[in-house]
């Protein structure tokens, strides 16, 4: 079964398998008060992993804020409170801010966090 | 500006309209540059606007962009208070003093410390314009004659 959080202009499409915990947010994330998005985000969350026992985030963004910053960086420590748990980052190519944006979140979260060039 | 450049963009954030649009106002405006460029003036002018927006709401202000032949320049014009314009211009001092990986070191240090205190934002804005665009961030008095408010320009330049 598929839950879907569709895309705002600051905020964007997630889109949940709650069976087998896979889960797309892609988009951007620019609202002035994140806290309605990443609340909503962190219900699906939970939703998914009690159901499939496992999460895979799936994270194309195209550009964020720096409140948002804080929230993913929030998320990403969080996810350490479920059993398995991990992420695939995915960057444009020529994209150096969301390369290395990846690189600082995998770096702080410690978690299985994998940096995807897309094709 | 000089009357050379090519201007791209000019926004009122304190108007609803250009503010709920600003997201497809600046996608648009910088379509057509390098992937690499577009981003960093996308991640800069999105913190200038929203500064703007949440911390000086209903004083008067001002975004333009303009394209010289060696840089693209956001400017963001507002009329702050007194106090205001003197926390801005302590904040552009400090942050001009660091460098680069200071500077990446302390964004990431005000995330961890906006999260341990529950803060909604880290206060990361014009240090995030000033690593992403690479150079200095200039502020300029515009006016000064409101006893209570200053007209200022805050300028970000990043190299074409």
């Amino acid at each position: 079964m598929e839950k879907i959080i569709k895309a705002g202009t600051k905020t964007p499409e997630v889109v949940a398998d709650i069976e087998t915990g896979n889960i797309l947010i892609k988009g951007v994330i620019i609202p002035e008060n994140p806290v309605i998005f990443f609340s909503e985000l962190e219900a699906l969350l939970s939703e998914c992993n009690k159901s499939s026992g496992s999460l895979r985030l799936n994270i194309d963004l195209e550009y964020f804020n720096t409140g948002a910053a804080r929230y993913l960086y929030e998320m990403f420590k969080n996810l350490h409170n479920y059993q398995e748990a991990a992420v695939n980052w995915f960057y444009e190519p020529d994209d150096e801010d969301i390369y290395e944006s990846g690189v600082e979140f995998r770096d702080l979260s410690g978690i299985d966090f994998n940096i995807i060039a897309k094709n | 500006m000089n009357s050379g450049n090519e201007i791209l963009l000019s926004i009122t954030p304190e108007t609803n309209e250009d503010y709920e649009n600003f997201r497809f106002l600046t996608e648009s405006a910088f379509e057509g540059f390098p992937i690499n460029l577009r981003k960093k003036l996308l991640f800069c002018i999105t913190e200038l606007i929203q500064n703007n927006y949440i911390h000086n709401r209903g004083n008067k202000s001002e975004i333009m962009v303009y394209r010289t032949n060696k840089q693209v320049i956001i400017e963001s014009k507002q009329e702050v208070s007194k106090d205001n314009y003197l926390k801005i211009e302590k904040q552009v001092q400090q942050i001009n003093n660091m460098d680069i990986s200071a500077l990446e070191e302390l964004k990431i240090n005000n995330i961890k410390e906006s999260s341990e205190k529950k803060q909604v934002s880290p206060g990361n804005g014009l240090l995030t314009c000033r690593i992403k665009s690479g150079n200095l961030i200039s502020i300029n008095i515009n006016s000064n004659t409101n006893p209570e408010k200053t007209g200022i320009s805050i300028f970000v330049k990043t190299d074409i």
